[in-house]
């Protein structure tokens, strides 16, 4: 159990800070770390580290949704649609997750590291299959289906129309990326931007952004599992969760301006060493 | 209802949420200073928390209703359940 010294306290503190600003400015960011940090050096269970990190997840979406509904750049109806069968794969994800020992929590939380990894760092060499020419133009376009919506980007400074594609293959994936975030502790954002992105096609913007308010519902779903299953360390938690609150919210502040493809590199490097060094755990400790 | 203000419905419901979490957050930290316990202000501030969420799909339901937008009303409903499922679990 973690000693509540000065500096365990600061570490989780700045910690979640950094957290809280990856994750609103990046999409992505909360649980591949917040796991490895409370498992690794905090000697945590990996059952405790992943239960905490779905509340920490939590916290930046729903501080991230303050700002990022009301401006319109959430598909709340594209959101809550996918959310059905993202909330049935949490619930599946967290029920798997209590049953599973911690090494092979372990183990299969370091081997979806791996992927995480590679697609950062395409990402971040700009080679990452992102379609930046969505479903957008005419005027009328929003009438041809019920989810189609528009948000005003400020980059381009005009507004965007777009529609949305393949509904009930995004839905199915969906399932797998709530099963995940519920088994692995993590967001769901890593499959759930692509998808939006490439397979519903909608601009890169609404999808990080209708990813993240879909998140703090399935992480809720999973997590409520795992505090009646006493697995939430409350003290931990919360601390967690003040710096990851702070934290988004600076992030929010520069979510429009973000140019990270340096610090996606750099991260895509750390990811591969803490699978590496989880997988070694758990296979020889 | 325009739909700018259906969306400040839901935002007004998070941000409510966060700040009642904030405030137990807050308190139960002090109490634990100051007297040595929270009176479980820390675990009521992580289940506010969890149930923010909650909160989001109800007001989702409610809204889409109002708006006679039926299926997305349904579809929340959908989930609503899905999260009752998780609690009773």
């Amino acid at each position: 159990m973690i000693d509540f010294n000065f500096l365990n306290i600061s570490v989780l503190i700045i910690f979640g800070f950094f957290i809280g600003i990856l994750g609103s400015v990046m999409g992505v960011g909360g649980g591949v770390f917040i796991v490895p940090l409370l498992s690794i050096f905090f000697h945590l269970p990996i059952q405790n580290a992943i239960a905490i990190s779905l509340v920490a997840i939590i916290v930046t979406s729903t501080t991230v949704a303050t700002v990022n509904v009301e401006k319109g750049l959430a598909n709340v109806r594209l959101g809550i649609s996918l959310e059905m069968t993202m909330a049935l794969g949490s619930i599946i994800g967290a029920l798997l997750m209590t049953r599973l020992n911690g090494r092979w929590l372990s183990i299969l939380f370091a081997l979806f590291l791996f992927p995480v990894s590679i697609s950062m760092y395409l990402k971040s060499k700009n080679k990452f299959p992102l379609k930046q020419k969505t479903n957008k133009d005419t005027d009328d376009m929003e009438k041809k289906n019920v989810y189609g919506s528009s948000f005003f980007d400020p980059s381009v400074g005009e507004h965007i129309n777009y529609f949305v594609d393949n509904m009930s293959l995004a839905m199915l994936f969906s399932l797998f990326s709530g099963a995940l975030s519920g088994l692995l502790g993590l967001g769901g954002g890593i499959i759930q931007v692509p998808v939006m992105n490439l397979i519903c096609k909608i601009p890169i913007k609404a999808a990080a952004a209708t990813s993240n308010f879909m998140i703090g519902v399935s992480a809720a779903t999973s997590t409520i599992i795992f505090f009646k299953k006493g697995f939430i360390i409350e003290d931990i938690a919360i601390i967690l969760s003040l710096g990851v609150a702070l934290g988004s919210i600076i992030g929010i502040k520069t979510l429009y301006k973000a140019k990270s493809d340096k610090i996606q590199l750099a991260f895509s490097v750390l990811i591969i060493a803490v699978a590496i060094k989880m997988l070694y755990n758990s296979l020889y400790i | 209802m325009e739909e700018k203000k259906f969306l400040k419905n839901i935002q007004t419901t998070l941000q409510s949420g966060l700040l009642i979490s904030f405030i137990f957050l807050i308190s139960g930290f002090f109490l634990k200073i100051f007297y040595g316990r929270d009176f479980n202000f820390l675990k009521i501030a992580i289940i506010v928390l969890m149930l923010t969420p909650f909160a989001r799909v109800i007001m989702l339901l409610y809204l889409f209703f109002k708006k006679k937008e039926y299926n997305f009303s349904f579809i929340s409903f959908i989930v609503f359940c899905l999260m009752i499922v998780s609690i009773l679990l």
